[in-house]
């Protein structure tokens, strides 16, 4: 299974070399980092609160959806759960593929429908200590309906 | 019939716990969200919701059984 909730710190370095293969030719990532502002507050935490005894159905599912769609090799998610502070990462993506342009396609499909469709909320804390559930992902994703590969023709 | 409810997130928050056990004497997931929506003072409609129940997601019409664990999902906001 390549996905996983974590409440520790996500180190990229280790989970890119799980995915180092000699038939792969390209490799792309993803890191969602917590950033210090939103919407004109400032943000000193975020909160994530998951599902973990769904989670992995819904990632493995997503992760099934980019090898069909993409020439890609493999592919993996971790997300954090619990409390982050700025500069943290709160999710990677990686993937492998025999070339570059299906990592990036499969990377951007996998991180927009993570953000939709994992059971996994987040809470934003503010300098002035008030807090909010954050309602959407105003996130400038791409439809993910507009994410198939041009010249998808396998199954 | 004994049903377990899930609590995430801001749902989580208004309950104030994660989870509980109720006696209902139905089995709807829409009638037991409208009660629940009551006692917590929810803000979303059912039909914003997603459904999973015993960890799958599943239709909002689907039945309930007793023994059944019942979640309410909001609208998710990972990454």
């Amino acid at each position: 299974m390549n996905f996983s909730l974590t409440d520790q710190a996500i180190e990229p370095t280790s989970l890119r070399r799980k995915l180092l293969s000699l038939s792969a030719g390209a490799y792309c990532s993803y890191e969602g980092w917590v950033r210090n502002h939103n919407e004109g507050k400032i943000v000193k935490e975020l909160h994530y609160s998951g599902y973990p005894q769904l989670a992995p159905s819904i990632a493995n599912t997503i992760l099934k959806e980019a090898k069909e769609k993409f020439h890609i090799e493999d592919a993996a998610v971790v997300h954090r759960t619990g409390a982050l502070t700025t500069g943290d990462i709160a999710v990677w993506v990686g993937v492998t593929a025999h070339h570059r342009g299906d990592t990036f396609l499969a990377c951007r499909y996998i991180i927009d429908n993570v953000k939709h469709r994992l059971p996994i909320w987040k809470k934003e804390i503010y300098a002035d200590d008030t807090q909010a559930w954050i309602e959407s992902n105003h996130c400038g994703c791409a439809d993910p309906k507009n994410l198939e590969h041009p010249h998808q023709t396998h199954p | 019939m004994q049903i377990h409810i899930l609590y995430f997130a801001q749902l989580a928050d208004l309950a104030g716990k994660t989870e509980e056990s109720r006696s209902i004497d139905h089995n709807s997931p829409a009638e037991l969200y409208a009660n629940l929506k009551q006692s917590y003072n929810f803000p979303y409609e059912f039909k914003h919701l997603q459904v999973a129940i015993n960890h799958q997601l599943s239709a909002h019409s689907t039945e309930l059984k007793d023994g059944d664990s019942i979640a309410f999902l909001p609208p998710m906001t990972g990454g």
